[in-house]
């Protein structure tokens, strides 16, 4: 698990578990000396933690809870008050684009469990129900309450972190793997990404994105500390009755996008939000709404693609 | 308060733990109607929601509401009532059914998400600013303060930009400025050596005269199979490896050499791939 690195007086080790429905990627950069064993085996447990109080599929988590109890405030973990005030937080600033509560509107479409149950063609309980697809209802009514930790979601209003919690996840644990003592960390949550701390080669840490048309590698990017996150149309989808879905919905019509974008890969601060904006071009393809100051490839089914922000500045130039 | 002025009116036995001298009373707990005590638990954040903390949510609430586009938000002044309200309510509640000998309600690590609202109970003594209030903590989490917890907050409630690579960091082979192995180099093409078999080879089209070594021959004048045997080159062609009197032009290097560096390198491995599964 560990690999001594000759030219950096670190050590490196790596996990890969299975979490949140996904493959998850750990990486944590220590001391020489130190295996980072007990680090790793805190952030699979810290993984486990947080998919246990944000899965949907879950009828015992946090989220399934509020879901249950619309209209009541119910009391939560710090974490999930974090994540819903981020949900609702990238909701304002994606002036909808992004939005937590396409819950049902997932379940009209057939999403009503994992996805590895999708693909295994096991019938799906709403798939007899299919009326109009269900546009979402938005945040304006979710009420997040720090001081006695607790949240409320409007009757009406159900969420599904989906990604965001993805995205969320890697921060958190990264930030926990930096504060027990890693000198550097990388959580990869199937595809959201959040470095931090020292790299392994001291300098930056390289985050390959791949295209998602293709397969094969679309660019490498340098990022020092932030968040990637690539999302895209081509991975989670299904098919009921015979019509196709994936798991980007439109907001606006409850529906799976149906734009020519068909993967964005984002550069942020954070991986909750690159996560949260990689949804947004697949909306509205024309307009980059609130991606400042993060950066973006938005690629396209006819293979062309266009750069949001200043994302030549994590491009290793010799990747493309 | 004057901490030398003697507890006016203290009873030992109204409290639900020993006295153990007014300073060291606990708000919290002392029932005691005596004034240092009553003015003690009027003075603990969670008794005056409406000075110490509701100004500390309306400071806090505005930074947060500011990010947010002023949306409505739990800080402003009526939620930070209601909440402090509540907070009260559930710290009377807690108060009651304490075991008497905490003095301080540090929050251990607990898996029950119930807001317990503990605090560090504030000195009857001057108190400076209210303590730091604790909430609930994941399980794996120490204890956050509510300060904690709000900068965590303001930290999620906007997009910000992550870190490139530092400027330091030594370039690639292929970085922009260097010289590209690629590019072409002139070069004098190599001294043929002289060979007493220097006609081409059957087949071989003899480069035309005034042509650059090594350019492909227009197919126009490529000659049928039948072409004059090695034997008999064409008097005035020169030999195919005789370079010509003159070097090549500086502009024309030659097409099909092989380039002078090697080629670049492969990048590093990265450490890691983002696919979008999410």
């Amino acid at each position: 698990m560990s690999a001594l690195r000759t030219d950096c007086p670190t050590t490196t080790a790596h996990l890969c578990c299975r979490a949140m429905s996904t493959v998850a990627d750990l990486t944590v950069v220590v001391h020489p000396g130190e295996t980072g064993d007990d680090l790793l085996g805190w952030a699979a447990g810290r993984l486990e933690q947080l998919e246990q109080r944000w899965s949907r599929f879950r009828p015992d988590s946090e989220i399934s809870r509020l879901n249950a109890a619309a209209g009541t405030a119910l009391p939560v973990s710090i974490d999930t008050l974090l994540a819903v005030h981020t949900a609702r937080a990238a909701w304002l600033h994606t002036e909808g684009r992004f939005d937590p509560t396409v819950h049902d509107a997932l379940l009209h479409l057939g999403y009503d469990r994992t996805i590895d149950e999708l693909r295994s063609g096991t019938p799906s309980e709403w798939a007899g129900e299919l009326g109009a697809p269900l546009p979402a209802p938005g945040c304006a009514g979710v009420e997040v309450d720090p001081y006695t930790s607790s949240v409320r979601l409007p009757l009406g209003a159900r969420i599904d972190l989906g990604g965001i919690g993805k995205g969320l996840a890697a921060d958190l644990v990264a930030r926990g793997l930096i504060e027990r003592g890693a000198l550097g960390a990388l959580v990869n949550i199937g595809g959201d990404v959040r470095v931090t701390g020292i790299p392994p080669d001291g300098l930056a840490w390289h985050v390959d994105v791949l295209d998602p048309r293709t397969e094969q590698r679309f660019t490498s990017l340098e990022i020092r500390d932030g968040g990637v996150a690539t999302s895209t149309t081509l991975r989670r989808h299904w098919h009921l009755g015979d019509r196709a879905h994936h798991h980007l919905v439109d907001p606006a019509t409850g529906d799976s996008t149906r734009s020519p974008v068909v993967g964005v890969t984002v550069v942020a601060g954070t991986a909750a939000w690159a996560d949260a904006l990689s949804k947004a071009p697949f909306v509205d393809p024309d307009h980059a709404v609130g991606f400042e100051p993060a950066a973006a490839y938005v690629l396209f089914a006819d293979g062309s693609h266009r750069t949001i922000g200043p994302m030549e500045q994590f491009e290793r130039t010799e990747a493309r | 308060m004057n901490p030398r002025r003697p507890p006016t009116g203290h009873d030992p036995a109204a409290p639900r733990r020993a006295w153990s001298g007014w300073r060291r009373c606990s708000p919290r707990r002392c029932r005691c109607s005596c004034w240092p005590c009553r003015r003690a638990a009027d003075m603990h954040p969670r008794r005056r929601p409406r000075t110490a903390l509701a100004s500390k949510i309306t400071i806090a609430g505005m930074s947060v509401s500011a990010t947010l586009g002023g949306a409505a938000m739990i800080a402003n002044a009526d939620a930070a009532a209601t909440a402090a309200k509540a907070a009260a309510a559930q710290h009377a509640a807690a108060t009651a059914t304490e075991p008497a000998a905490a003095t301080t309600a540090a929050v251990a690590a607990s898996s029950d998400p119930a807001p317990a609202v503990a605090t560090t109970a504030p000195s009857p003594a001057p108190s400076p600013a209210p303590a730091a209030t604790s909430l609930p903590a994941s399980p794996v989490d120490p204890a956050v303060s509510i300060t904690t917890l709000l900068d965590t907050l303001t930290t999620f409630a906007q997009p910000s930009a992550a870190t490139p690579a530092a400027p330091g960091v030594p370039a690639p082979p292929t970085a922009p400025g260097a010289p590209a192995p690629s590019a072409p180099v002139p070069t004098q093409p190599a001294a043929p050596t002289p060979a007493p078999t220097a006609a081409p080879a059957p087949g071989v089209v003899p480069p035309a005269p005034g042509t650059v070594p090594g350019a492909t021959a227009p197919s126009a004048t490529t000659p049928p199979a039948t072409a004059p045997p090695a034997t008999s080159p064409p008097p005035t062609a020169p030999p195919p490896t005789a370079p010509p009197p003159t070097a090549p032009p500086a502009t024309s290097p030659p097409v099909t050499s092989p380039p002078a560096t090697s080629p670049p390198p492969p990048p590093p491995p990265p450490d890691t791939i983002s696919e979008g599964t999410s």
